[in-house]
């Protein structure tokens, strides 16, 4: 049974709403609503570029409440491998893609006494979803949003006017700087922060938080990262007796897609645990967030998504 | 499309106990033994559509004894408004579960239930029980009661709503009716590991542990399902420890003569969906059961009855309160078997 | 279910108090002699700066201890003292509405006085991280009868009369942390009258 749910859905609005973020709308094609999410749900969509498919994962950041769309922000990654890229050159009104089932590693933490929000640049796309939850649930509620400018505040002008007591604006070209000191201090019991951003960012937030006493309960970030390039290397399937070359560009588990062999996956970059793979032998570069320590010391397990082989080779017993 | 004759008049799971169970009910029983011997697993599989007919035709089953349990759970609310609880951060857990039940029996049963949705103006008809109710989803103030209250009313079985957090599933709202042997409220709020603290044996043998892995990594739209038994003297599904001091002692009335009739083999069909606005989790606990005599119709059935009850560890034994009786039940099935 | 059930997940099981080294402020709770496992507490634990500490008794005139002659003033920085468990528990809650993200909680003292200031803790918004207890003193019970839903203080006996309907109750191991109290079920359920003579287990 496949476990990797999608739909093809068709883009009904593409807005450039800063010069770097490129803002979705899809409907399914078959006119049908998408499932319901829950705030800070991601989804990874697929796009065909005429050779491969490329697939990334996206937070929703549409409103919790009308499924017959969904809505993503896309940052444009130069650097990246060229998904994004993609997105932005050659995804248009009209133009088709897949898009799979809601999934959430990051969720509201539902009995905090209060939600305070740390978000840099496209980091704000989860707290789209989560401010509307709060304000449904009349949570208490603060965000802290860090842009490089005004211009690249994707929504910023949109949460500014919509929640002026809640939401606070750093405009690091104005020279304003958010201070996680600051932030995290005097935050009464029961607080919970969730922080996103960029990696730096992030850790920074995390260092203080931690710093100041902050429980590890009580401190949530969105930790999945893209993979990255490698050295190329084959794998042997023991299974299905077949060899297969990884390419540098591309993860153990695109090359095993291509190859048409389907794993269960939902971040695509070693958070969510679906793609866990037994390897029979061969040396691993583990980069995931799931395996604990000892699994990763025990070197009989991958994730494919975002792990590579350290050597030339790995056997997969699949 | 699945049609369903409703017992009638209503039968009743106290006092007389008159529920029976149709040649059609007997046929599609969950029997829940794969092997002569009988441990804990983590038995679950994908829940997905059975043949038609049986018990995994739909999403929920709706079945014969469908208005009797609707009354049953009414009767046992009204003595003991506390069999429905929830903790306050449960709202849209809740809505998520009235959403799903809501929709999966109109769309398996358009016979007899039906949802038309306006935006968030909707629309609820349930024949079989009367009701036609327009609600605002998402407003409290457009229903009788809580949303997993006035849904769970309308739904055969049990309902435990889980919220996800600290790696963890919380049992923080809860509609139980027909208990074996577990108590809301004393249970409200208990992790997975604690809810599930009295089991015996199963810890050490770290079937916890591998079902909260397996359960807290549950999909949407791909819910799972395992089976779990005990056994009951007469058909009463409210065996509770709130009544336990008005049942238990039935368990001391068995004798050779009245085994047939008064053992229930009582399975437990429990399914777990990933709630899609909460992602929160939801457990049903399906229960059907059956009496000794109808399911030793089925020789094989009957068979394996025997050689599970007869290898039995004492330690589940006395957990599922059989040790009182289990000789003679024991000695009544090896008829069966030779 | 008359049998005794053991090795029961729910049952607590209790510590001595530890310091995390991460807190930046520190509540220190105790009730009777509990007040020896905080002196303990901070003897072991010198790098706690005193400026962090604030400490809240509860003793009662009879009590030998007197925690200022255990606690010096410049150990911590306030001590409070009650003259009731009940007068400490009517404070607590104000006082941690007043607190910050960083206060670690340690309780000490009886079962049911650390599960009484938990709940507080935990209706506060705290995490079951941020407190540690520890258990000195009297190991009596509360005892939730399922039948009438009463719950029945200080039991020290595995069997008692449920002070709300009278039954005998056998009490295990299955516990509830909101509840702050054991399960109890009627003890003859299954043989009216057959009630085992009680032992004292939890003094
Ligand atoms: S797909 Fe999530 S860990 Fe690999």
């Amino acid at each position: 049974m496949s476990t990797n749910f999608s739909h093809t859905a068709r883009v009904i609005r593409a807005d450039q709403v800063t010069p770097l973020i490129k803002h979705f709308s899809f409907e399914r094609v078959d006119g049908k609503p998408f499932s319901p999410f829950s705030a800070g749900s991601h989804v990874v969509i697929g796009m065909n570029n005429g050779t491969n498919t490329h697939k990334n994962p996206y937070s929703l950041v549409g409103s919790s409440n009308n499924f017959m769309e969904y809505e993503i922000a896309v940052r444009l990654d130069s650097t990246g491998r060229g998904g994004s890229l993609f997105m932005h050159n050659n995804i248009e009104l009209g133009s088709e893609i897949e898009i799979g089932n809601p999934y959430n590693l990051f969720p509201v933490y539902k009995p905090a006494k209060k939600h305070l929000m740390i978000a840099g640049g496209v980091g704000i796309t989860p707290f789209m979803t989560y401010i509307d939850e709060m304000n449904l649930m009349h949570s208490n509620f603060e965000l802290h949003y860090s842009v490089r400018d005004f211009e690249n505040g994707a929504f910023a002008k949109e949460l500014q006017d919509k929640y002026p007591n809640q939401v606070n604006l750093y405009i690091q070209a104005n020279g304003v700087m958010a201070n996680f000191n600051e932030i995290l201090d005097n935050q009464p019991l029961g607080t919970h922060v969730y922080v996103c951003g960029p990696q730096q960012m992030v850790a920074d937030a995390l260092r203080i938080a931690d710093e100041m006493g902050w429980p590890n309960s009580s401190v949530h970030s969105e930790e999945f990262k893209a993979p990255e390039p490698g050295n190329p290397f084959t794998v042997t399937l023991a299974k299905s007796d077949c060899k297969i070359n990884v390419r540098s560009r591309e993860s153990l588990l695109e090359a095993l897609e291509n190859a048409n062999i389907e794993i269960p996956y939902s971040c695509r970059g070693g958070a969510c645990g679906f793609c866990k793979t037994e390897v029979i032998d061969g040396e691993i570069t583990h980069r995931d967030y799931f395996l604990t320590d000892a699994e990763k010391a025990s070197g009989n397990c991958i994730m494919p998504c975002i792990s590579r082989a350290q050597g030339d080779h790995l056997t997969l017993n699949i | 499309m699945t049609n369903v004759a409703f017992k009638k008049p209503l039968e009743t799971y106290r006092e007389d106990f008159t529920y029976a169970n149709s040649e059609k009910a007997i046929k599609r029983f969950p029997f829940p033994y794969p092997e002569d011997q009988y441990m804990y697993s983590v038995n679950m599989e994908h829940h997905v559509r059975g043949e038609t007919g049986s018990i995994y035709e739909n999403t929920f089953d709706v079945d014969e004894h469908y208005l009797s349990e609707m009354e049953e759970r009414r009767i046992v609310l009204e003595k003991d408004p506390d069999r429905f609880v929830t903790l306050s951060h449960m709202d849209l857990h809740q809505w998520d579960v009235l959403e799903l039940l809501m929709e999966s029996f109109a769309q398996d049963y358009p016979k007899y239930f039906s949802l038309t949705k306006d935006g968030d103006h909707w629309v609820w008809e349930n024949h079989p029980l009367g009701i036609k109710h327009s609600f605002i989803f998402g407003d409290k103030s457009t229903l009788p009661c809580e949303p997993a209250e006035y849904i769970t009313r309308q739904a055969q079985g049990d309902f435990v709503l889980m919220d996800q957090r600290d790696n963890d599933l919380y049992a923080d709202t809860a509609m139980i009716t027909c208990a074996a042997d577990w108590s809301v409220p004393f249970d409200l709020g208990m992790s997975f590991m604690e809810w599930h603290g009295p089991v015996p044996l199963a810890h050490g043998m770290g079937v916890f542990e591998r079902a909260l892995k397996y359960l807290l990594m549950i999909r949407l739209g791909q819910p799972v399902r395992r089976l779990n038994w005990t056994l009951t003297i007469n058909s009463r599904m409210d065996t509770s420890p709130e009544v336990y001091h008005e049942w238990g002692h039935e368990r001391g009335s068995i004798t050779p003569e009245n085994v047939g009739e008064k053992i229930h083999l009582r399975v437990e069909v429990q399914t777990l969906f990933r709630l899609p606005r909460s992602n929160g989790m939801l457990f049903g606990i399906r229960t059907y059961l059956i009496s000794m005599e109808d399911l030793c119709k089925n020789p094989l059935w009957a068979q394996r009855m025997h050689r599970v009850v007869k290898s039995l560890h004492p330690e589940i034994m006395d957990y599922k309160g059989i040790t009182r009786y289990h000789k003679t039940l024991q000695d009544w099935l090896s008829q069966f078997d030779h | 279910m008359t049998e005794e059930i053991s090795e029961i997940k729910s049952k607590p099981v209790y510590d001595i108090l530890q310091y995390d080294p991460k807190s930046r402020s520190n509540l220190l709770v105790s009730e009777g002699n509990g007040l020896v496992g905080l002196v303990d507490f901070l003897n072991g634990s010198e790098s706690i700066p005193p400026s962090t500490i604030n400490v809240m008794c509860a003793i009662s005139n009879a009590e030998p201890l007197n925690p200022s002659s255990y606690i010096s003033p410049d150990r911590c920085n306030k001590m409070r003292l009650f003259d009731s468990v009940n007068a400490l528990l009517e404070d607590l809650p104000v006082t941690l509405s007043n607190s910050q993200m960083g206060l670690r909680l340690y309780i000490c003292g009886s079962e049911i006085f650390l599960w009484r200031v938990a709940n507080l803790a935990r209706a506060a918004g705290m995490h079951k991280s941020e407190y540690s207890m520890q258990l000195i003193g009297s190991k009596a019970r509360r005892v939730y009868c399922p039948h009438c839903k009463t719950t029945s203080e200080e039991v020290t006996t595995d069997i008692h009369e449920c002070v709300g309907c009278g039954l005998s109750l056998v009490n295990c191991d299955h516990f509830s942390r909101e509840m702050g109290a054991y399960l109890g079920f009627r003890v003859d359920a299954e043989a009216h009258g057959e009630i085992p003579e009680r032992k004292e287990l939890y003094r």
